[in-house]
């Protein structure tokens, strides 16, 4: 089971481009990456003011005997990266108009992501939730690791509504040092939760790559004649002609994804639409090639 | 609004199909686990209201579309009473023009045939060129000259020029009859049926027939078109025959003319002429008063100077119908007539001889002169009958004879099966049972003999009638002037019961009755001759008939009227068809016909039938004498004549309320009246097809902005 979630494709594929931190961030193993800290042990990189709490270790009293102002010296260091990879596992991931799940897409699409990280000795976290944040497998720079990820996202099952913005909060709270959290979800819960994960996500440092993983019938409705539609996380039941509100549903649900990523560009953070129609590799290596070509900043 | 094929509208129930398919489409749910629930509700929740508004119109769109198409298949039409008659629009019409002899009456420079083929004209000038026409040409037989309504008008014109009156009487039936037969066939546009008629009495002798046929299709107009608006006067000969004895050479012979004046003023000093063979033999009589309505019986006498075939014409002055001016009639002169009279008694003196008065009636003549007598009479027993001696009589006598051997018998019947004739007079010898017991003789009698018997209530005698007489041969005596019948006076008589009329064969008849209404003379056809029985004999036994001053006069006209039975093969009808037997030598030849106008032509060759020469010629349409030659330049071997009806003579119309009652379909069927009939003046299955296209654009229009609106 765990071993299906590497799609071949994807990751040989995401191995040649790599994955690039798209932000410093912080590492607690020298790699590829540069550091957030501004190097207190490597390499200068600049003074900046001093403010009060600086630890006055780092004063460049060569500055202030010169110019009498307090200036602190920052350095560089490349480091390694903790990336929180974060799981939607509400039952409304359990849909598919076609053999693969949004879960399965998910499901699969981290498990590459998180092979990919260890690969490049990068440390990976893995969370995942539905109402609430149901499993979290503390951060690991293990490649050995990959196969217990697997096993711990191949034996997830969604069965409970989505609780996103508790989710995120628990997730925050988990990722202390700054790092890449990539989300992935439907985010069909309201958008104030994913506003306000974002938000404590990203004022703590993070960098946030959100998937957004949908169906190609729910971004299409492709259906005909008449209907009864069932609430994968409720109870409700609704008869209709899909013809008659097609392009209503297509105009609201666009609505809906373009706010979604109004809000993730809100808080920097990128959004990847991942069409459950489309390969692993597609999606992923869409993304990675965008990673690089947007580069370091 | 009314539909030409409404078992159509059974097609309505095809309105459902959108409806089934609507509501299949509802039960035909697919389940569908759905994640994205909240923006199906929030779009179900603003379009709920629009979505049904559209489904409901989209869905009416569609039975419309359905119900649109059956009407049209329907052949939706508007009816409207018209007064004129005239509809709208192309037709299907059958023309009937009345070409019976009644159409050749004209008051000025033209018939009433020459009007009706102008008014036809006409009318064909206003129909759309898509209607489709008939003509029939119809008098008492209906000519199809096209028969099919057809789009052809060229043809209909040229039929029509070619189209001439003829001399036959009229009966419109049958022509309406096959024109509503071929209306019948055609559907999808206005049907009627034209009739060019001068709407004479005559013609609409079988009105309830056309009433009923007139009920029985309603939606086919029947328009007569009347030509002219009264009948001409006229004085017409309405018959022309020969009466009294049997036409002979050199002795006269009777013909009785009858005059009729179907007028509205009485006709004086009507001048009557005869010819015979085209020489005017009788001159001319003038018949001094003829009421309105009435006719005026004249008997003129002619002389035939040799025997053969001769035609006798009677003229009267032209008048507004020519074709009753003149009247013909072919007769056969005979040069000589045996009868034979066969006793079943023996008798010491003349006087005494069952047939002896009975051959002085035949031959009224002195013993000197009787040679010349065109009739001769030959005498024998009752077991000299053979099939020679029969050949050879024209007439044979049967008087008091006891009964006959079964082979003389059948022998008898042989005789008069081929065309003789048999006057029986029974008489004291004769048994009624002997002859009952003769199959072949009872077979032969038009009424059956019972025992010989007294007038009853103890009378002397019984009487017969002394008027109202109905046949030929006694209508003589209704003229008091020509003494009574009603002396004639039977002490002793065999009662006769009149036979059955037999199914295709002789219906008895009674010559004379007695007074209290049993018939005294009983004849009636057998085969092609003719059977004559009295109930008593020819002596002065058990009546005074052969004493009676009336006897020779009546056993003459018995005579003529025997004879001219024969040969009343010799007048026909106009389009009748005229056969005769000649002589074998004659086989083989071609025989020329000279027709009533004088034109003479070649008309086939004598055929053989039965070891006969026999000659058939049928174009007959013209009134007047037909002459058949072998040879040219000798007399002919035939002759006959071909009669107008005499229905025909009288030019009055039919009152035209009779004529509307009779034919509109109101009287039963709810139309206003005949001119006011029923008619199509409007079809829109043309329209109703182009609003089901529209409709159709509309529905894909409406269900393709629907969609995308959505």
């Amino acid at each position: 089971m765990s071993a299906n979630l590497l799609d071949p494709d994807a990751v040989s594929r995401g191995e040649s481009l790599g994955l690039l931190a798209r932000r410093i961030v912080e590492g607690y193993r020298v790699g590829e990456h540069r550091s957030p800290f501004h190097g207190f042990a490597i390499e200068f990189a600049q003074h900046r003011e001093y403010t009060a709490g600086d630890d006055i270790r780092h004063l460049d009293w060569k500055v202030l005997g010169r110019s009498d102002r307090y200036y602190i010296k920052q350095y560089e260091q490349d480091t390694n990266f903790v990336a929180h990879l974060v799981v939607d596992g509400s039952a409304s991931m359990n849909y598919a108009s076609g053999t693969v799940t949004k879960l399965q897409f998910a499901k699969a699409l981290a498990a590459c992501l998180a092979y990919l990280i260890l690969l490049q000795r990068d440390a990976v976290a893995l969370a995942l939730f539905d109402t609430g944040l149901q499993e979290y497998l503390p951060r690991t720079d293990s490649l050995g690791k990959i196969r217990h990820i697997m096993d711990r996202l191949a034996s997830f099952e969604a069965t409970r509504h989505t609780g996103l913005g508790i989710s995120l909060e628990q997730v925050a709270q988990k990722a202390k040092r700054r790092g890449i959290v990539i989300l992935i979800s439907d985010f069909f819960d309201d958008e104030e939760g994913l506003v306000n994960g974002l938000r404590l996500l990203s004022f703590s440092g993070n960098e946030v790559v959100v998937f957004h993983v949908l169906d190609h019938a729910e971004i299409t409705f492709p259906f005909t004649g008449t209907c009864k539609f069932h609430d994968m996380e409720g109870d409700a039941e609704l008869q209709t002609s899909p013809a008659d509100i097609r392009k209503s549903y297509l105009k609201s649900f666009e609505e809906y994804r373009q706010r979604i990523r109004r809000t993730c560009e809100k808080f920097n953070a990128h959004y990847v639409l991942a069409d459950t129609q489309k390969t692993l590799a597609e999606v992923l290596c869409g993304y990675l090639a965008f990673r690089r070509k947007v580069g370091r900043k | 609004m009314n539909f030409l094929f409404p078992a159509m509208l059974g097609g309505l129930v095809t309105v459902s199909v959108p409806i089934a398919i609507h509501l299949l489409n509802k039960f035909r749910v697919k389940k569908i686990e759905w994640a994205a629930m909240r923006f199906l509700l929030d779009s179900l929740r603003k379009n709920e209201r629009r979505v049904k508004i559209e489904d409901l119109i989209l869905l009416i769109v569609r039975c419309l579309v359905f119900a649109v198409i059956v009407l049209a298949f329907a052949h939706p039409v508007l009816k409207k009473y018209s007064a004129n008659g005239e509809g709208a629009g192309p037709v299907a019409a059958v023309v009937l023009l009345d070409n019976s002899a009644s159409m050749m009456q004209g008051g000025g420079a033209t018939t009433r045939f020459d009007d009706a083929k102008q008014a036809v004209r006409k009318w064909l000038d206003q129909r759309d060129a898509g209607s489709l026409v008939a003509l029939f040409l119809v008098s008492n037989r209906t000519e199809t000259v096209v028969a099919k309504p057809s789009a052809d008008f060229s043809a209909f014109r040229k039929a029509l020029d070619d189209a001439r009156p003829t001399c036959r009487g009229t009966d419109l039936a049958q022509g309406i009859r096959i024109a509503y037969q071929e209306l019948s066939a055609i559907s999808g546009r206005a049907r009627e049926i034209r009739v060019f008629t001068d709407d004479q009495n005559a013609a609409w002798s079988h009105l309830e027939d056309i009433r009923q046929l007139a009920v029985d299709h309603p939606d086919i107009r029947l328009v007569p078109v009347i030509i002219g608006k009264k009948g001409e006067n006229n004085l017409g000969i309405i018959s022309l025959r020969a009466s009294g004895s049997v036409p002979a050479a050199k002795m006269p012979t009777t013909f009785r003319v009858e005059v009729g004046n179907y007028g509205e003023t009485a006709a004086e000093g009507v001048r009557l002429s005869l010819s015979v063979d085209g020489v005017p033999s009788a001159g001319e009589m003038l018949i001094p008063h003829i009421s309105p309505g009435a006719t005026q019986a004249m008997d003129l006498t002619v002389n035939f100077p040799t025997a053969g075939h001769h035609v006798v014409v009677a003229t009267i002055p032209p008048d507004a119908l020519t074709a009753d001016n003149q009247r013909s009639v072919a007769v056969d002169v005979v040069s000589h007539m045996n009868t034979l009279i066969v006793e079943g008694g023996e008798a010491e003196t003349k006087i005494d001889r069952d047939g002896y008065f009975l051959a002085n009636a035949l031959v009224p003549l002195p013993r000197d002169r009787m040679l010349q007598y065109y009739l001769g009479v030959t005498f024998s027993k009752p077991s000299g009958i053979d099939k020679t001696i029969l050949a050879e009589s024209e007439v044979v006598f049967l008087c008091n004879v006891a009964g006959f051997t079964a082979e003389i018998a059948d022998a008898l019947k042989a005789y008069v099966s081929g065309g003789g004739n048999l006057v029986v007079f029974p008489g004291a010898r004769t048994e009624p049972d002997k002859w009952r017991a003769v199959p072949a003789l009872s077979d032969l009698l038009p009424a059956t003999m019972g025992t010989a018997q007294t007038p009853a209530d103890g009378a002397k005698f019984i009487a017969w009638q002394s008027n109202e007489f109905e046949h030929p041969v006694s209508a003589l005596w209704n003229d008091p002037a020509q003494g009574s019948l009603g002396s004639v006076r039977a002490f002793q008589y065999f009662p006769l019961k009149l036979k059955a009329p037999e199914k295709g064969g002789g219906r008895p008849g009674v010559i004379v009755r007695f007074s209290n209404g049993e018939p005294a003379v009983a004849e009636w056809e057998f085969g092609k001759g003719r059977v004559v029985l009295f109930n008593g004999p020819a002596t002065p036994d058990w009546n005074n008939l052969v004493l009676h001053p009336a006897f020779v006069p009546f056993m003459q006209r018995l005579l003529g009227y025997l004879h001219r039975k024969t040969e009343s093969r010799l007048v026909l009808a106009p389009g009748e068809s005229f056969h005769t037997t000649l002589p074998t030598e004659f086989r083989g030849k071609e025989f020329s016909v000279m027709e009533p106008d004088g034109t003479r032509r070649v008309a086939g060759r004598v055929e053989m039938e039965d070891d006969q020469g026999v000659i058939r010629f049928s174009s007959t349409q013209m009134a007047g004498a037909y002459r058949i030659f072998i040879s040219p330049g000798e007399a002919p071997v035939a002759a006959f004549a071909v009669q107008i009806d005499p229905e025909e003579s009288d030019l009055r119309q039919a009152d035209p309320a009779k004529i509307e009652n009779m034919v509109k379909p109101s009287a039963v069927g709810g139309a206003k009246s005949l001119t006011s009939q029923m008619v199509v003046t409007h079809e829109f299955w043309t329209a109703f097809i182009w609003v089901a296209a529209v409709l159709t654009l509309v529905e894909m229009t409406l269900a393709f902005r629907f969609s995308r609106a959505h």
